[in-house]
């Protein structure tokens, strides 16, 4: 459980990064839809350094699934385990 | 740089933005018919931490020719042009398209090189690729279209090189990474992201160093331990015959190897210093009576051997050879003595001999490439060794005058002051480049960049050589001078390499320059003064030469001079001055 709390900080922490927010602005249900900052040149971005991080590397079908932040989190975690 | 993640990479580079030491900004168009905007990042921020306030601007996607052309004012172009994108969707069309088509488009492709290259000629760098084609061949026997098709476009490239253009060998890091690390055909297809992270990561290492160098941040000196760098073992313990040095057997020929890497070095221009906790005599002793030994005393501009703590030899060295720490490498087998310097010392780059010393030529190689550029290196650079090794004559005659009038004037030195030629453009833009300390507005210049100011009209750049009874010092101070109206000119830059301070040349390099002004029908002369973390014993150049100072913005200070009542000091008359001008 403590691993998966430190996964979705993580990526919390990565997307504050990438998007060059504060991390009590990055929230499950952001999106490129609702953010500004998130446009497809920082959505690449954002993909490319998850998959830095966790050493993982995501299909082009696992791609476009990820539409939000809880997708994207979800994707990473079933990488993971 | 090699741990950081990504994200912390992006991070870490935006705080840096606004603490960067440098205050002019180092700007970089990266251009490319993919998407490499990740690797904006990585360059930043290398550049970054070292110093450089570097901005990189992606180009537009896909537009290289005309991107560049409208761009032709940034100082340095770094090119991604991917073989797969010549042409739209041109990765699947080339195995079907007819061998006419493929020349159609190879044509294209041409004249699109020589637009860039024209366009680029004076920025100070052009980093391109060469054209890759190892990502779209599938077949091992036999050739390949695409193969042949990189192959004519490299050999356009290769042909028309210019002087400030490096070629990068991408293969080369492709095949290190091995080619599904570095490619990524399934980002390709919905980014045009071929390249992986890990490959960004890799390349930018690669062009860091050209990069710094010509943003002016310089590897000079490399300072050496003796015991288990130049040599194995303890010559104060084993001896003359019992170090480990030589031709026939291992481990001997490792140490043999790195000597001759060291000796290149040194005849590329690079200075070389000792710094050994040892006995002075046991090291010369090497350097004199070993058989094997390539290295000689006479290599090396300064010679620590001693108990001291070597991070005062390598403060002592700075200060007798006049350059920052920050264009010091250090080569040391010693954990301890590495960390000391790091710690006090986080300027100079450290590098560990190993103790594995099969893998001492990869570390070595690393340090190569913080010095070697691939560019051409001027006359200067080939005789700077021995004019580092005149100057300790020099400083050891120094101590014996109770006066330091009476020790210049004792010195015979003499200024030769001329136009820049085709032959001495190369010179006189590389100290453009390098020159730190005496420069009182670090202004960087191409030789293509300088040829655009001699075409302007009655702009004038003095190249001044300097010799003493010694030696010849080379080309070394440079004065560019532009002309405003009619009877008004300007002091665009003033600099003399540090191997020259001290000697009050730069009033009579002034004086002399605004002479030769005057009897051009100049009346009025400006300057100004534009203060980096490195120029500050400049600070008050212009006004002890009796200029007036008229205005202060952004700190940079403005002068002028009327150089009808400009009054001629003789204080320097000891120095002697030719030119035909």
């Amino acid at each position: 459980m403590n691993c998966e709390i430190s996964v979705d900080l993580k990526i919390k922490e990565i997307t504050s990064s990438v998007l060059s927010l504060p991390l009590e602005k990055i929230n499950d249900n952001l999106s490129p839809a609702n953010c500004d900052q998130w446009d497809s040149l920082r959505h690449m971005n954002l993909i490319s350094a998850i998959e830095d991080q966790f050493e993982i590397s995501f299909s082009d079908h696992e791609m476009s699934e990820m539409i939000n932040l809880i997708k994207i989190t979800i994707l990473t975690k079933a990488k993971l385990k | 740089m090699n741990t950081l993640k990504f994200h912390e990479i992006i991070s870490k580079n935006r705080d840096l933005k606004d603490r960067v030491k440098d205050k002019v900004s180092y700007k970089i168009l990266l251009s490319s018919n993919i998407v490499v905007d990740q690797l904006a990042d990585f360059i930043e921020f290398g550049l970054r931490t070292q110093g450089v306030n570097a901005h990189v601007v992606v180009g537009d996607f896909d537009n290289i020719a005309q991107g560049v052309a409208n761009n032709r004012d940034v100082d340095a172009h770094i090119i991604f042009w991917d073989i797969g994108n010549i042409a739209p969707n041109f990765f699947s069309r080339m195995n079907f398209l007819s061998k006419a088509e493929i020349l159609k488009i190879e044509n294209k492709v041409y004249k699109e090189i020589d637009l860039v290259l024209e366009a680029t000629k004076s920025s100070k760098i052009l980093m391109i690729n060469k054209f890759s084609s190892l990502m779209y061949e599938s077949n091992v026997i036999g050739e390949n279209e695409v193969q042949n098709i990189a192959r004519k476009l490299n050999d356009r490239l290769e042909n028309s090189k210019n002087d400030n253009q490096l070629i990068i060998n991408i293969d080369n890091i492709i095949c290190s990474l091995g080619l599904k690390n570095a490619i990524n055909l399934d980002k390709f297809l919905i980014y045009r992201n071929l390249f992986t992270l890990d490959f960004f990561r890799a390349y930018s290492q690669k062009i860091i160093h050209p990069l710094l160098r010509s943003a002016g941040k310089y590897k000079k000196v490399l300072v050496l331990d003796c015991d288990n760098t130049l040599w194995g073992g303890i010559i104060g313990e084993d001896g003359l015959s019992g170090i480990l040095l030589g031709y026939e057997k291992q481990p001997d020929t490792y140490f043999y190897n790195i000597q001759s890497k060291i000796k290149k070095l040194k005849n590329k221009g690079v200075m070389l210093a000792i710094c050994s906790k040892n006995n002075p005599l046991d090291v010369v002793n090497v350097f004199h009576n070993h058989p094997h030994s390539i290295l000689s005393e006479d290599d090396f501009v300064s010679i620590k051997c001693n108990w001291d703590n070597k991070v005062k030899n390598i403060i002592e060295i700075s200060n007798e050879l006049n350059l920052g720490l920050d264009s010091f490498v250090f080569l040391d087998d010693s954990e301890f003595e590495l960390k000391l310097v790091m710690e006090s010392l986080p300027e100079v780059a450290c590098f560990r001999a190993p103790i594995d010393l099969k893998d001492y030529i990869d570390v070595f190689s690393k340090i190569e490439e913080l010095f070697y550029d691939g560019r051409a290196l001027t006359d200067e650079d080939f005789l700077k060794t021995e004019m580092y090794n005149a100057e300790s004559i020099r400083k050891n005659i120094e101590l014996k005058f109770d006066n330091i009038d009476d020790y210049l004037k004792s010195l015979g030195l003499k200024l030769s002051i001329t136009t820049i030629t085709p032959e001495n453009i190369n010179r006189v833009s590389q100290l453009t480049l390098k020159t730190n300390q005496f420069n009182l507005t670090t202004i960087r210049y191409s030789a293509g960049e300088l040829e655009d100011i001699l075409r302007i009209k009655s702009s004038e750049i003095f190249a001044i050589n300097v010799s003493d009874k010694y030696g010849d010092y080379g080309l070394t101070a440079v004065v560019i001078v532009r002309a405003l109206e009619n009877d008004t000119s300007y002091l665009d830059s003033f600099l003399m390499s540090c191997r020259i301070i001290g000697r009050n040349l730069e009033y009579k390099i002034f004086s002399e320059v605004s002479q030769i002004l005057f009897k051009k029908h100049f009346k009025i002369l400006h300057a100004s003064y534009v203060p980096t973390s490195k120029n500050g014993q400049t600070a008050d150049f212009y006004k002890r030469v009796g200029m007036k100072e008229v205005n202060v913005k952004n700190g940079i200070v403005y002068y002028e001079l009327d150089l009808e009542n400009f009054k001629i000091s003789t204080d320097f008359d000891y120095i002697e001055v030719n030119h035909e001008l």
